[in-house]
């Protein structure tokens, strides 16, 4: 943990991608490494990091296009459910599932994202978060419960990887999301992006095709933060919930915004750290006050909740924003 | 002769479509004004109601009186909520980007919500409903069909309350400078509008709305801490529906949706009867984002 915040704060320095991208790959080992050593039980919150790391990518890629999906879950749980399915139903190879399912979240992205793409702001939100409860209601619907197992949720087979396996493989996938997200940021669609976010219509006066670019992140989101799903339910759960579409508790919609919003909406690297702080904190919040009530859980979104008010009220930037601008007047400072 | 063709089956859905259209046109109004006139998209609105709901359950269980006389107390209790986030979360967040104002508001719902449960889970595990003494009793209508005094009430409180408001927005000094703040907020300055004052009026009106429209809910139908998020989504979907910011707009588009979520409720299940409003939400938004009546 602490070893990834004082790297947020090196890598800053030189500003480097190669410096950054390096920063975060020895960050993801440590976690995987120190996790994997001290015992069973933390593997599974340094998976659960990865798994949240790729989801919240997944948002914060939208969202730094002007984009705030509400209803991300939608595509989380579809990812789950396409696992799920493909595996059980089907019987496709796990392997094969994991990177095949997510394909269902790409192409709802992509209808998502047509139509997100010519409204403004905030509708997006009601539009992505109103999905939501419709999903929920496909997968407990009676006429697709031979699929889904309806309000049970469905059991899966476990991953064909030991314990340890399957936590490198995750923070593999998180790393290689990573890269995606820097690739992205550095290529024609990420500039393309940036503009658009500054100003529409200026964007499509020298040419870009904003809608294009839009729909296409989508769909990438999409098959990330599906990517994500089908990673908890293959390598961490074994089961798929329709709860995992963010309705009627919202808990699934809501984690990646807590976690790129607290660490640093616009830098991937800041995503990283609010995933490495919040998400083990969640837990253990979760864990030692569920010993004492029913509704320790509840009490631990409270404090989540106040948490994101008051990180969007006094520091927007979230924790590496601030970071990095302390760094930058300090420089500033002794340079003159 | 089909199910779903029996007369008096008809006629109780469609009843119950009145009942939700009355309490969405309550709640989607309170949205509406708070919108149109600051600006402020509120996603904590539906927990207002619902927590204004519960403090008229508390009123009623605890206190013995009657669920429409404890409409008062929630009103008085949301109002001072709505001040309290208005002044700290949502008045300084407007300053900031659209996104951070969205975001505050989910968490301003997240706290609300999870407060709640954490509260009132453990004393009642399940949903409530505020009892009512009118409870079983009504008019019998042709084909059997009971429409209770409490839903009759309902009815007739929501759209008393409706052309009230109306009355204010459009016949009284003070409505008529609320609609020229949102028409025009510049302007409504230069000509000595007091836009802090009214701002903070506007938010008392609108949750004062929503702890109505919690409390009726309550009587009618039961809700737990998290029915909130549905009904902020059932608000949202009855605004744009209709076009954000007009009042004949909102009373059209909670007349689809109320209607269009008790007949789908019964003919094909209450989760569906739920998801159509999204459904008609997202046809919409494809189809013509600025509501049937494009409002300001």
């Amino acid at each position: 943990m602490s070893m990834s915040a004082g790297a947020g704060k090196r890598l800053k320095l030189p500003g480097s991608t190669y410096i950054k991208a390096i920063a975060v790959a020895v960050a993801l080992a440590i976690i995987t490494a120190v996790s994997r050593m001290w015992g069973s039980y933390p593997t599974l919150i340094a998976m659960t990091i990865m798994v949240f790391y790729v989801y919240s990518l997944s948002w914060s890629l939208l969202a730094n296009t002007g984009m705030v999906s509400l209803g991300q879950a939608l595509f989380f749980a579809l990812g789950a459910y396409a696992y799920g399915i493909f595996v059980v139903s089907y019987g496709v190879n796990p392997w094969l599932a994991l990177f095949a399912g997510p394909a269902v979240g790409a192409l709802a992205g992509l209808a998502v994202g047509f139509v997100s793409s010519k409204l403004r702001d905030w509708y997006i939100g009601i539009f992505t978060f109103a999905l939501t409860p419709a999903g929920y209601a496909l997968a407990v619907s009676s006429q697709l419960s031979p699929w889904t197992a309806g309000a049970v949720g469905l059991t899966l087979p476990a991953f064909p990887l030991s314990l340890g396996a399957r936590l490198a493989l995750s923070s593999a996938l998180a790393f290689a999301a990573y890269l995606v997200i820097l690739l992205i940021k550095n290529r024609r669609i990420g500039f393309a992006l940036s503009a658009i976010n500054d100003d529409e219509t200026a964007a499509g006066t020298i040419g870009i095709n904003s809608r294009l670019y839009k729909t296409m992140i989508f769909g990438i989101s999409g098959y990330m933060a599906a990517l994500a799903g089908a990673m908890f339910v293959a390598l961490y759960t074994s089961y798929v919930a329709p709860d995992y579409f963010g309705y009627p508790d919202l808990e699934y919609s809501v984690w990646p915004v807590f976690y790129s919003m607290i660490g640093g909406m616009g830098y991937p690297e800041g995503v990283l750290i609010g995933t490495v702080l919040l998400d083990p904190l969640q837990n253990w919040i979760r864990s030692s006050l569920s010993s004492t009530s029913v509704v320790g859980g509840n009490l631990a979104l409270v404090i989540f909740g106040l948490l994101l008010i008051v990180v969007l009220l006094r520091a927007p930037k979230g924790i590496y924003g601030s970071v990095a601008r302390y760094m930058e007047t300090r420089r500033a400072r002794q340079a003159r | 002769m089909a199910a779903f063709l029996i007369p008096s089956y008809l006629l109780s859905t469609a009843l119950y479509g009145l009942l939700f259209t009355s309490i969405y046109l309550l709640l989607a109004t309170g949205l509406t004004l708070i919108f149109g006139t600051l600006k402020l998209v509120n996603f904590a609105h539906g927990d207002l109601m619902v927590l204004g709901a519960f403090i008229a359950f508390l009123f009623v269980t605890l206190e013995g009186w009657s669920p429409y006389l404890a409409m008062i107390p929630a009103v008085l209790v949301i109002a001072g909520f709505g001040v309290l986030i208005y002044r700290f979360t949502l008045k300084p967040a407007a300053r900031t980007s659209p996104v951070n104002m969205i975001l505050i508001t989910i968490g301003v719902s997240y706290v609300l919500e999870n407060g709640l449960a954490y509260y009132f889970l453990p004393v009642y595990r399940t949903g409530v409903e505020i009892p009512s003494p009118l409870r079983g009793t009504g008019i019998l209508l042709p084909g059997k069909v009971l429409l209770t005094y409490d839903d009759l009430s309902i009815i007739l409180i929501s759209w008393a309350i409706m052309v009230a408001l109306y009355y204010w927005l459009f016949r009284t000094n003070q409505g008529i400078a609320i609609r020229a703040l949102s028409q025009n907020p510049v302007g409504a300055s230069i000509s000595g509008i007091d836009a802090s004052r009214l701002g903070y009026l506007t938010f008392i009106v609108g949750s004062a709305l929503a702890a109505i429209a919690g409390t009726l809910y309550g009587i009618a139908f039961t809700f737990d801490p998290f029915t909130g998020i549905l009904l902020t989504l059932m608000a949202f979907a009855v605004m744009i529906l209709g076009g954000v910011g007009s009042i004949p707009g909102t009373m059209v588009g909670s007349a689809i949706i109320g209607f269009a979520e008790s007949f789908i409720s019964y003919y094909m299940g209450e989760t569906w009867g739920e998801a159509i409003a999204f459904i008609i939400l997202a046809l919409i938004l494809l189809v013509r984002p600025s509501g049937i009546f494009r409002g300001g």
